[in-house]
Parts: C-alpha cells; structure tokens; sequence
C-alpha cells in the first residue's frame, strides 16, 4: 500500500471506521513506517475531524415550539373549508352539476308549458270578449242573460 | 436521535398535539443543530426547523412505515436545510449590486464589527463555511451526528459512494482551508 493510497483511506474510510479489519490493519502498519503519513493523518485529526466532532449541540430556543403549534391550530382551522371545497372536485362536481341542469330544465319546462296554457286560455277569453264588443254579436246573440232572454 | 414508538407516530397522524409534541421533544434537537450547520445562522435554524417539522406534521398521515422515521425526517432536515441556503445564496446574489453601493460608504468602524463578529464565531462555522451545501450535509452527519456511510446515503437519497466522494472532497477542502493540504 503506497502514500497516495492511504492517504485516500485517511480521508475516508479509515478514519470513518468504514474499512474491514484486514484492510484498516494494513493502514496502520503503513502509518506506523511512514512519518510523512502520520503526520498528515495528524493534521487531518487536529484541524479538521476534532474541531467539527467537538462541537456541541445546542438546545433550539423555546419560541420554535410556540411558532410550530400556532401552525397548526391554523392548518387545522383551514382544513374544514378545504374539506368543503373538495365538494366541487370534477368527480362530485360533474354528476352534481349534471342532475341540477336536468332538474332546472324539466321545472322550468313544466311551469313554461304551464304557463303558457294559461296565457292562452286567458287570450281566448279576451279575444271573445274584445270580438262581442263589436255590438254585431250583442244584437244578434244579445247578452246571454236570463233577465234579457225574458225581455226580449 | 431517540427511536420514535411506532404507536406514538401514529397517534401523531391523527392529529393529536400532545403526541406531536412528545416526537418534537425527542428530534428537535437533531433537526435544530443540522439545520444550524448547513445554514451557519441560528435565525435561518430556527426556520428550517418549523419548516421541518410543518412538513412532517403535514405529512404523517402518509407515513407508511416502509422506511425508518428516523430516516424520513433526516431526510426532510437536510433537504429543506440545503434548499434554504441555496435559496438564500440566489437571494445574496441577487442583492450584490445593492452591496457594491452599501461598502462603497463602509466605515472603519463597521469594519471593526464585522471582524469582531466574525472572530467570535464558532470554530465549526467558519471552517464549514469553505463547504458547498450537499458536503456539508455528509459532513455534520458523519461528524456531529456520527452517522455511518449507509446512513448517510439513506438520509440524503444517494449512494454510498457519493457520500464517500463528498467527504473526501469536503476534508480536502477543509486541510487546505487551514493551509494543511
């Protein structure tokens, strides 16, 4: 195992204890012989693993919480809206829609044919009522009443 | 990390703070100081850490047990982590020009501060600063958290190998940083 090699090892797996036994072994023998390798794994040791390694954890401040529960009371207070809207989501939308157009079309074609027969009839009766008015049909057909057949 | 009860997850799901609360308590810890290393600001830690833990809130409904949750939410820790700080890096980029103006009137004494600042950063903070995002996150789990490499790879959706090459990059960096390399 040369330099390049275990310094490649140093950098990675050796240090991480990633290596098998066997391997790792061998590293440390070269280590052992070899003064410019062992410095270089000193310096990695004491400027960069210790220094992150020694670092301590720190507690998050209190407030997170607090901040992370009014979220939620939010999140939660808006879900019932969103549940109402799901409602108009195209698969309960599309039939929803489709039996409210039908049913608008049938009432309102009933109540219009409905409508319309009453309109008629009512113009009928105008249009008699407008036509004897004449006086040709008074005088011929005369009122119509029982009092008037008996004067006449 | 504590091991999260597979029935507390659950009674999360549900809804229910208390139990929320009680994942909260065991995890912040981790979330917290991960998202500290990658950003470098407790303020931005603070964030990402509501950030975090909106998102598993939001999301453990659809948690299905098929991976470890302890997996999941280190997932979710580094990746809405180094999203923040590349977002916040487009953010300063985008600010340079307002900058050029703002140290054209820089005084000697605000240039004091800043020294004074930056010197009593944390030792860890400075030497992660020579780090892109993705090597400082394999770099605090391996270091801080003392993560192996499978765990690593798992936590950030990639392999074993790359996790590998990010470190030794990443340690390159840092000797020659601390003029060793």
């Amino acid at each position: 195992m040369n330099c390049a090699n275990v310094r490649d090892l140093l950098m990675t797996d050796y240090t991480d204890g990633e290596l098998k036994d066997k391997t790792a072994g061998k590293v440390r023998e070269h280590i052992a012989t070899c003064p410019k390798c062992k410095e270089f794994e000193e310096a990695l040791k004491n400027n960069v693993i210790s220094p992150l390694k020694s670092a301590g954890r720190k507690k998050p401040p209190d407030f997170i919480w607090e901040r992370i529960k009014s979220r939620i009371i939010t999140e939660r207070e808006t879900a019932p809206r969103k549940a109402s809207l799901r409602i108009l989501k195209p698969v309960f939308a599309v039939p929803v829609v489709a039996v409210a157009v039908f049913t608008l079309i049938v009432i309102t074609h009933f109540y219009r044919a409905a409508g319309i027969g009453t309109v008629d009839s009512y113009m009928e009766e105008q249009a008699s009522f407008i036509a004897n008015l004449d006086g040709v049909g008074t005088e011929t057909n005369g009122l119509g009443t029982s009092i008037e057949e008996f004067l006449l | 990390m504590e091991n999260i009860p597979r029935d507390l997850i659950a009674k999360a799901a549900t809804g229910e703070t208390a139990a929320f609360r009680e994942i909260y308590e065991k995890t912040s810890v981790f979330v917290y100081n991960v998202a500290l290393r990658i950003t470098g600001k407790s303020n931005d830690a603070c964030d990402v850490t509501q950030d975090v833990f909106i998102k598993v809130y939001k999301n453990l409904h659809k948690f299905g047990f098929l991976s470890s949750f302890k997996t999941w939410l280190y997932r979710i820790t580094v990746n809405t982590a180094i999203n923040y700080k590349k977002s916040e890096k487009k953010h300063m980029e985008k600010r340079t020009d307002y900058n050029t103006v703002a140290n054209s009137v820089f005084t000697e004494e605000t240039a004091r501060e800043s020294v004074d600042k930056e010197s009593g950063r944390e030792r860890v903070s400075v030497l992660l600063d020579a780090l892109n995002p993705e090597q400082r996150a394999c770099v605090i789990l391996r270091e801080i958290e003392g993560m192996t490499y499978r765990e690593i790879a798992s936590a950030l959706g990639t392999n074993i190998n790359t996790v590998r090459t990010r470190i030794k990059r990443a340690r390159e960096k840092l000797m020659a940083s601390v003029g060793k390399g």
